[in-house]
């Protein structure tokens, strides 16, 4: 029987301050051990407990203020110790001597009168990159809620931090963890790293996910300043003992254009896949679209492992929405895979309009039957070009999510 | 079993989440905060002071010294505000002073917040185990740590800083923010338990 993990590190995993091996370990143990569970549970709530309520300052209290203020009252407030202890004194001096460098050359400049038409984009550009890893750092703190899978967001984020036409590279880690709908700790996932990058003239958006109990699987790509990260969904999967088994799955989506998304899935295991899977390559690169005929079925056929699907759709000016399809047919049990072939049907039921972000839009109901479903989930695909365009189910309960931004860094 | 993703935007109102805070629909006049504008300084009091008042009563464990510190705050922000860089958030930036307030207030003081265990609110004993705990028992239970353990737990459980930067603030190193916020919580945690 392995040993119980200090609570230090039980609440370090929680905090999401321990290191990825680390994290890990306590990770699979929480798979299989209550007692942990229970005491991360604990804490979970306590924190909940802690930060869920913003209490409302009396207005008495600003009259007070206003009063003293009126009354020529006045207090010095301690603003620059926080910032004058940024960095060590090394840091500061080379500060000092960059800037130094920086007049000089500016100086330089000056006197050798050399037009600058470059750098008024060139100082934009890392205003963008410096402004968003600002941003986003000053937001590295779990956000917790209930229901569904949704984005990581900055609200409060200025829009034009990040456009499209001013995206930036940028590199994020992150992790998620899920309570089932009693609040019982259910998923311990998972560090995700995800990238945005250029590559010529397509920005490629890339996942790493080392998932030691669960396998995420990316629902949506947003791309503006106010939602970095990725829609995902969990599938729960306890994984015994990482050292055995756990996935380690890559996904990059590309965009093309600014409507459409390439995807490209590689899933890896440290133990054997089932046999017809496939094998750790990468999977194939697939783009679907559809042409539904109302009354007709479309059958997806059987999925094994080996499965690529996208289909993606705009869903408003500046950030694309992307769902994922994807089948993932085997479970992970005690060492192995049990391989289990999983089916879709879908039928078009008829035509609607649909109110979206990016405005109505004509689309295809589509009702789509699991093989394991007992009520089908409805899609709906535009008309126009049958890209999907929606997805409902009524019959999915979900519980709470926690993501903790890690790091976010811009290059 | 695979459960397929859902759109959530599909289905808005479908889910009970958490508020985002809200996006305030104008930027702060920061100018007008500067020369000291009621008005002005009001709209900041709208906005932010709840929730540092909130932070405040964490860090202090005592009501009155927090709404002490969020009254200074305010009176001293405009003239502040000629030292602020207008880099990064203007929230995260009138929090951080807020906490180095406290922080001062706790220098200062001998503790002297002596709740009687008996005046604290006690979990019920109908309360489901289950449910998330009392928010008020937390507090309670929060209030009575030490104030080099509650700091720590304060600034990174409600204020979400990265322990690099509670140590920063704090004068400490990295490993001993980290071991107080465990044994902050850990002692939080038996509280708790005791109280069930």
């Amino acid at each position: 029987m392995m040993g119980h993990p200090a609570e230090s590190r039980l609440i370090g995993f929680l905090d999401g301050s321990l290191a990825d091996g680390r994290r890990r370990t306590v990770a699979a143990h929480l798979a299989a051990c209550q007692r942990c569970r229970d005491i991360v549970q604990a804490h979970r709530l306590h924190r909940l407990a802690l930060v869920g309520e913003t209490p409302e300052a009396p207005p008495a209290l600003l009259d007070r203020v206003l009063a003293t203020r009126a009354a020529g009252g006045g207090v010095i407030l301690p603003v620059d110790l926080g910032r004058e202890r940024r960095g060590s004194p090394f840091t500061r001096h080379r500060l000092k001597v960059g800037a130094m460098i920086a007049a000089a050359a500016a100086g330089l400049v000056m006197l050798t009168r050399v037009p600058l038409p470059s750098l008024g984009l060139a100082r934009g550009l890392d205003g963008v990159g410096s402004t968003l890893q600002e941003l986003w750092s000053d937001a590295l703190r779990t956000q917790s809620y209930e229901g569904p899978p949704r984005l990581l967001e900055r609200p409060d984020a200025p829009a034009a931090v990040l456009d499209p036409s001013r995206m930036h590279e940028l590199t994020a880690r992150y992790e998620t963890t899920r309570y089932d709908e009693h609040g019982n700790l259910s998923s311990v996932d998972s560090l995700t790293v995800l990238r945005i990058r250029r590559d010529g003239d397509v920005w490629r958006i890339g996942f790493h996910e080392g998932s030691p109990t669960g396998d995420l699987g990316v629902t949506a790509v947003a791309l503006d300043a106010r939602t970095l990260a990725v829609r995902t969904m969990t599938r729960l999967q306890a994984y015994p003992d990482t050292r055995r088994g756990g996935a380690v799955v890559t996904r990059e989506y590309a965009l093309v254009g600014n409507t459409a998304v390439r995807y490209l899935r590689r899933h890896t295991s440290n133990t054997p896949p089932p046999p017809g899977a496939n094998r750790g390559k990468p999977d194939t690169l697939t783009m679907y679209q559809l042409t539904p005929t109302e009354g007709a079925p479309l059958d997806f056929g059987d999925w094994g492992v080996r499965v690529a699907l996208m289909t993606a759709v705009p869903l408003s000016r500046g950030w694309l929405g992307a769902f994922d399809g994807t089948g993932f047919s085997s479970n992970y049990r005690g060492g192995g895979y049990l391989a289990e072939r999983q089916s879709d049907s879908r039928r078009v039921r008829g035509s609607e309009t649909l109110t979206l972000p990016i405005g109505e839009v004509k689309a295809w109901r589509v009702e789509r039957w699991q093989h394991y479903g007992v009520s089908p989930m409805r899609e709906y695909y535009r008309q126009s070009d049958g890209l999907l365009a929606a997805e409902l189910a009524d019959d999915i309960r979900y519980g709470s999510t926690e993501r903790r931004l890690l790091s976010v860094s811009v290059p | 079993m695979l459960r397929h993703s859902v759109d959530v935007n599909s289905t808005p109102g479908a889910s009970r989440v958490v508020p985002a805070p809200a996006p305030h629909p104008l930027p702060l006049d920061l100018d007008a905060l500067r020369r000291g504008d009621a008005t002005a300084l009001g709209e900041v009091y709208r906005r932010h002071a709840g929730s540092i008042l909130g932070t405040l009563r964490g860090l202090l464990g005592d009501e009155m010294a927090a709404e002490d510190v969020l009254h200074d705050l305010f009176v001293g922000l405009p003239e502040a505000l000629g030292r602020y860089e207008e880099r990064g958030l203007f929230e995260a930036w009138l929090r951080r002073v807020a906490a180095r307030m406290a922080l001062e207030r706790i220098r200062r003081r001998k503790r002297r917040i002596e709740l009687a265990r008996s005046a604290l609110p006690t979990a019920t004993a109908d309360a489901d185990a289950e449910s998330l705990p009392d928010r008020l028992l937390v507090r309670a239970r929060l209030a009575e740590l030490p104030d080099s353990l509650r700091t720590v737990v304060v600034l990174r459980e409600i204020e979400g800083w990265p322990h690099r930067d509670i140590a920063r603030f704090l004068g400490l190193n990295e490993g001993a923010v980290m071991t107080r916020h465990c044994r902050g919580m850990k002692r939080l945690r038996l509280a708790m338990e005791r109280d069930r």
